[in-house]
Parts: structure tokens; C-alpha cells; sequence
């Protein structure tokens, strides 16, 4: 019983993070990489992200890559976090 | 002819010359409809018609339209440049190069770079582009996405000033500029954007010789100017108004007409109040900067529907007299027509699908807006036509004196939409797309827009052609009754203006954004666009109808096969 109730609350959790990170998506990058993560085609599909793949996921958000701008200075460690959790929970392969 | 007489008359053949000489002069740049070898002005002229005289290229002969040449912008953005053309020369722009072509043979004369610095795109929230050059007595002037305004020598593309605006517009604070400049009697006027990051939006003006601003038009008052009491708070110190479509002119009332745009945040309920002077039509003096009149078109806003769309002045009949008028095609789906001397509201009717209004109110010009806008400002969930991306966007329309019909690529797109709690802002930070929830929502997926063909006075569409994504292209109608467009998926196309028949189209190698002008040269007639898709739909939409259109951008000019 507390089990379910604490994986219960472990997901909600998750849940609001999500919502967090797709704000902080709509905010700064749906721009360029499309609403709902989905690119029409002309930039970078962020749903194609890997699970081991979020060192190139900072650094391309923190240094810019190709035609993105570099972000640094702009997310704490937390929003970048925050971030990660919204792309990889709609990542095509989870 | 007396001795007198033909001493006068070689006197002005001397005068007209020596203005020749000069070239792109104030005269010049206010003849250009009537000039149709040059494209002087954004718009094919002061009052934006993008009409032209030219019936050499015809219904008859329209199939045997051919690429003449293909010059390489050498960029992966969004091509959505207006091409001016003096002398032979095709003057075109990139967000970061301004490029001299050679018009009969594609050849680069000169192209120069400009650098802004990487973090400029932070702020540019809706496709990064620029919307083309100004020309004026041999110079090319035009914006930077930085805020730099730039003059070069059309000869060579020397820089000869580079002016930063002012402060506030720095790109920390949220200000880009991507919109071609218009200039009236030596005066560049240019506009912003940024009301997706909370600034304070303006208009504004500057010495084409030196580069020394002369005027700057705030369009959210200040605490304590007229209009401030329409805002909640200190809430219009963030409250957007950006200008970032170039405006048109009237030489006679000596009047520019410029819209405004959205304002910040997106979430109306940060915002309460009419939030003036956002989604207007101003009409400004010139030389001084002053707002003449001003119609708002949609206050309160919580859709995003800028009123930026270039006004175009024509004189039309109005309950049987001919009167000067200003029409704007909006992006909430009204279309309006205005007096052109008072800003007195004449007519005012959908012409896409609407839900957020049943109607503009004549006598006081307001909308008579619905249960569903009521319940956008309140937070509820509610399914809105037109979307944020409008009835149309920035894309230009064209009139026809000869039909007295627009032609527009209108967008066939709603949107659910709630705005949860809102935000707290501060200049420069994001206040757009992020403020709100929304879904696409379309009535077919694959009829997401069409070019009509549409009574400034009724809105009624004489015929509507439909396409599977909306055109980001403008169009271009000739004295001939043919309407030239861009497709998103690349195709560039001609259409009968008394049918909407596709009679012509060329697939270029990207897709087509950008604005279509026409010209002749040694009595043939060329057509000139640029091929690149980008742009915000593109980008952000999700269409899945452009999954396979390559970015490149181009610049290709057509004229009939006559061999």
C-alpha cells in the first residue's frame, strides 16, 4: 500500500516536472524545434535524443551547434534538468 | 517651337537627366508604380498595391515562362526578401549578407556580410530572416537582426554608416529587427520586434546621409501618456507592440501607414484593459514622427493577432464615390478599410473563419467579440478560429485597380487554447508561445490555407484556390489578370485573377516564402523571386505536408521562352 502511494507520488512528480520542462520548451526553443518537439524538418528532432546522449544535449544547448545560439548563462542546472525530463518522456525511443 | 521653347524644353531633358543621375531620388521612389523597368519600393510602390502595369507576360503566353538564371544565396534560413531592382541591378538580402546581382544575367556584383553576434537569435522568435533593402540616391540601406541599421554604397556595398539603435533596443532586452526599412523624403523609417520578449515596442526613424536617428514612436505609452490607463499595473512596461512589417505611404496626405503589433504576454491576463496602442493601424508624419491616427483592431488580445499586415492605400468606390482608403488584411481575420485621411472605419468584414467575433461594431470600430474570447480571457480551454498564426500573416497581399479585388494567402488553421496562470515578465525574457497552451486544429489537413481573390468592401472571396499548407509566399497581380505566388513546398505558380486556375507552375529547390516583383528590361518582362523555405510555420508547425522540402536559399528570375 505505501508502495503504491509512494510510486504514485513519484510519478505526479514526474508529472510536474514534465510540465516544467515543456514550459521552459515553449519559452526558448519550440521556436526552432517545433511545438509538441515535433521539427517540420528543417532543424534537429529532439525526440531522437538517446537516454546516454544528454553530455551532447548540454552541450549543444550550452555552446550552440550549427545554426542554434549558445544558451550559456541562460538555464540553471535545474531548468536544464527540467528540460531533459520533458524531451526524453515524448523521446521516440524510451 | 520658338527659340525660347526649345531652349526650355533641353533644359528639362537636362533636369530630367541630371535626376536620372542622381537616381533613386524622393520623385522617383513616389513614381514607381508608373515606372515599371524599376522596383524602387517595398511593395511595388508607396501605397503597396504590388500591382504592376506589365501585360507583356500574359494568360496566353504565361506557360512559356522559363528560369532565365539561378543565383545561390549561399544560406540555409528563410528567403523572405523583397528584391529591389535599379539599373540592370537586383539588390536582395539574407538575415547576415545584402547581395548586388546582375538582373539579365544572375551574376553576383557584390555581397557583403553582416555580423551580429550568436545570441541574437535567442531573441528572434518567429523565423530568422530579413524582409529586404531600401534604396536612395545610390545608397542600399537595411536593418541587421542586432538593431543595427546599415547604409551601403549600391555601387560597391561599402558600408557608409552603421547605426546601433538606441537604448533600449538591444538584443538583452529583447529587440530584433528583421523588416525592411521604407524611405520617405530621406527618411528611413524602420520597426522592431521583440513582443515575444516583453519590450516596449516602437517606430522609428533616421538621416539617410548620416544615420543620426530623428524620431522614435513609442507604441505602449508611458506611465501617464494617453492609453497607459488601458493597462493593468505596471504591466505596459512589457507590453510588446512591435512593428515588424514594413509600412506603406501617401504622398498626397504625406502620410505613413504602419501596423502594430501583439501584445506581451501572449496570456491576456497579466494584461487587463484594452493594452493601447498594440494591433493598430498608425498613421504617422514622416518628418516628425507623429501619430496622426491611430484604429485598433483588436484590443485585448490573447491570440497574438498583430495588426502589422502593410495597409494598402487605393481609391475605391464607397457607397458609389470614389475615396482614398487604407486596407488591411488582419491577422484576426477582419478585413478592414479605413479612410485614408481620418482613419474613420468604412467597412469591416471576416474574410477567413472566424469564432473570437461576430462582427466589427462600425460605430465605434470595436469587435463584437464572443462567449469564446470571454471565456480565452477568463482561462477556460477554448477552440479558436483563426489560430495564432492568423487568418494570414505577414504575407502580402496585392491589389488590383483594374478588378478592385485583393488577392490573399489566407490560412485555413484554428487552435484550441488556454491561458493558465500568467506569467511574471521582465524586459527581455520570453512572452510568447510559452504563456499559453494550444493544439492545431484543422477542419481538413490537407486544406490549410488558400489564395483568394476578395472584395476589399464585402471580404467575400470571387474565388478561393486551395493548397495543402497556407503560402508564407506574398503576391504580385499584373495588368494582365495574373496573380503570381510562392508555394511552401517550392512550386512558383501563376494564376488566372478572374479564376484562380493555376496556369503556370515551376518547381524551384526549396520552398517559396518569399515576395514576387515584376519588371522589364529592353521591351521583354522578367519575374523575380526568391526560393528558401524557413519562416515560423515552417519551423514550428509541425506540417507534415513539408517534411521533405529541403532549406537553400535562391534568388531565380523568369521570362518567356522566345527562341
Amino acid at each position: 500500500m505505501l508502495a503504491a502511494m509512494m510510486a504514485t507520488l513519484s510519478l505526479a512528480q514526474d508529472g510536474k516536472k514534465i510540465a516544467a520542462g515543456e514550459r521552459i520548451y515553449n519559452n526558448y526553443c519550440s521556436t526552432c524545434h517545433g511545438d509538441d518537439l515535433v521539427s517540420t524538418g528543417q532543424t534537429f528532432d529532439l525526440r531522437r535524443l538517446r537516454a546516454d546522449e544528454r553530455p551532447r544535449f548540454e552541450n549543444s544547448v550550452i555552446n550552440g551547434k550549427g545554426q542554434m545560439p549558445p544558451w550559456k548563462g541562460t538555464f540553471n542546472n535545474e531548468e536544464m534538468d527540467l528540460l531533459w525530463q520533458y524531451i526524453r518522456a515524448n523521446a521516440n525511443n524510451k | 517651337m520658338t527659340k525660347f521653347r526649345q531652349a526650355f524644353a533641353a533644359l528639362s531633358l537636362t533636369a530630367l537627366l541630371a535626376g536620372g543621375a542622381l537616381a533613386q531620388t524622393a520623385a522617383d521612389l513616389r513614381n514607381d508604380q508608373n515606372t515599371p523597368e524599376d522596383v524602387l519600393v517595398y511593395g511595388m510602390g508607396y501605397a503597396g498595391q504590388r500591382y504592376s502595369p506589365l501585360t507583356r507576360i500574359n494568360k496566353g503566353n504565361v506557360k512559356k515562362l522559363v528560369p532565365m538564371w539561378s543565383y545561390a544565396i549561399t544560406d540555409n534560413r528563410g528567403a523572405e526578401a523583397f528584391p529591389v531592382i535599379k539599373d540592370g541591378v537586383i539588390y536582395t538580402t539574407s538575415h547576415n549578407a545584402t547581395m548586388a546581382v546582375d538582373a539579365m544575367t544572375g551574376k553576383q556584383i557584390w555581397r557583403t556580410n553582416h555580423e551580429y553576434p550568436p545570441e541574437t537569435l535567442r531573441v528572434v522568435c518567429c523565423g530568422i530572416v530579413n524582409r529586404g533593402v531600401a534604396i536612395y540616391e545610390g545608397k542600399i540601406i537595411r536593418a541587421v537582426l542586432d538593431n543595427h541599421i546599415v547604409a551601403m554604397d549600391a555601387k560597391t556595398g561599402k558600408e557608409i554608416w552603421n547605426t546601433a539603435s538606441p537604448e533600449p533596443a538591444t538584443i538583452a532586452n529583447g529587440y530584433s529587427m528583421t523588416s525592411a526599412p521604407l524611405i520617405v523624403n530621406g527618411v528611413v523609417i524602420v520597426g522592431v520586434a521583440g513582443a515575444e520578449y516583453s519590450h516596449r515596442g516602437f517606430v522609428e526613424a533616421y538621416d539617410v546621409n548620416t544615420g543620426k536617428q530623428l524620431w522614435r514612436l513609442y507604441t505602449i505609452p508611458a506611465a501617464g501618456e494617453p492609453g497607459s490607463e488601458t493597462w493593468q499595473g505596471d504591466s505596459a512596461l512589457t507590453g510588446g507592440g512591435s512593428s515588424w512589417v514594413t509600412g506603406s505611404y501617401d504622398p498626397d496626405l504625406d502620410l505613413v501607414y504602419w501596423g502594430i503589433g501583439n501584445p506581451s504576454p501572449w496570456n491576456p491576463r497579466a494584461r487587463k484593459g484594452d493594452n493601447l496602442f498594440t494591433n493598430s493601424i498608425f498613421a504617422i508624419r514622416p518628418k516628425t514622427g507623429e501619430r496622426v491616427w491611430y484604429y485598433q483592431a483588436s484590443p485585448e488580445d490573447p491570440f497574438d493577432f498583430d495588426a502589422v499586415q502593410t495597409p494598402v492605400i487605393a481609391t475605391i468606390k464607397v457607397d458609389g464615390k470614389p475615396r482614398k482608403v487604407v486596407i488591411q488584411a488582419n491577422r484576426n481575420g477582419f478585413l478592414y478599410v479605413l479612410d485614408a485621411k481620418e482613419g474613420k472605419l468604412l467597412a469591416a468584414n471576416a474574410f477567413e473563419k472566424v469564432n473570437w467575433a461576430d462582427g466589427i461594431d462600425l460605430k465605434t470600430g470595436r469587435p463584437k467579440v464572443t462567449e469564446a474570447f470571454r471565456d480565452a480571457l477568463a482561462g477556460k480551454k477554448v477552440t479558436i478560429w483563426p489560430s495564432v498564426s492568423g487568418g494570414i500573416n505577414w504575407q502580402h497581399v496585392s491589389f488590383s485597380p483594374k478588378t478592385g479585388l485583393l488577392y490573399m494567402n489566407a490560412m485555413h488553421i484554428g487552435m484550441t487554447y488556454e491561458a493558465e496562470e500568467p506569467p511574471k515578465l521582465a524586459l527581455g525574457r520570453p512572452s510568447g508561445p510559452g504563456t499559453v497552451k494550444r493544439t492545431t486544429v484543422t477542419d481538413d489537413p490537407n486544406v490549410r490555407g488558400y489564395l483568394k481573390a476578395v472584395d476589399p468592401l464585402t471580404g467575400k472571396a470571387k474565388w478561393a484556390t486551395p493548397y495543402k499548407s497556407p503560402n508564407w509566399s506574398s503576391t504580385m497581380v499584373t495588368a494582365s489578370n495574373l496573380v503570381f505566388t510562392g508555394v511552401m513546398t517550392g512550386e512558383f505558380q501563376a494564376l488566372d485573377a478572374d479564376t484562380g486556375k493555376i496556369l503556370w507552375s515551376f518547381q524551384t529547390p526549396s520552398g517559396i516564402i518569399g515576395q514576387p516583383v515584376t519588371w522589364e528590361k529592353n521591351g521583354k518582362q522578367y519575374v523575380t523571386v526568391m526560393s528558401g523555405i524557413g519562416g515560423v510555420y515552417a519551423l514550428r508547425a509541425g506540417d507534415p505536408n513539408l517534411a521533405n522540402v529541403p532549406a537553400g536559399a535562391s534568388l531565380w528570375t523568369f521570362g518567356l521562352f522566345d527562341k
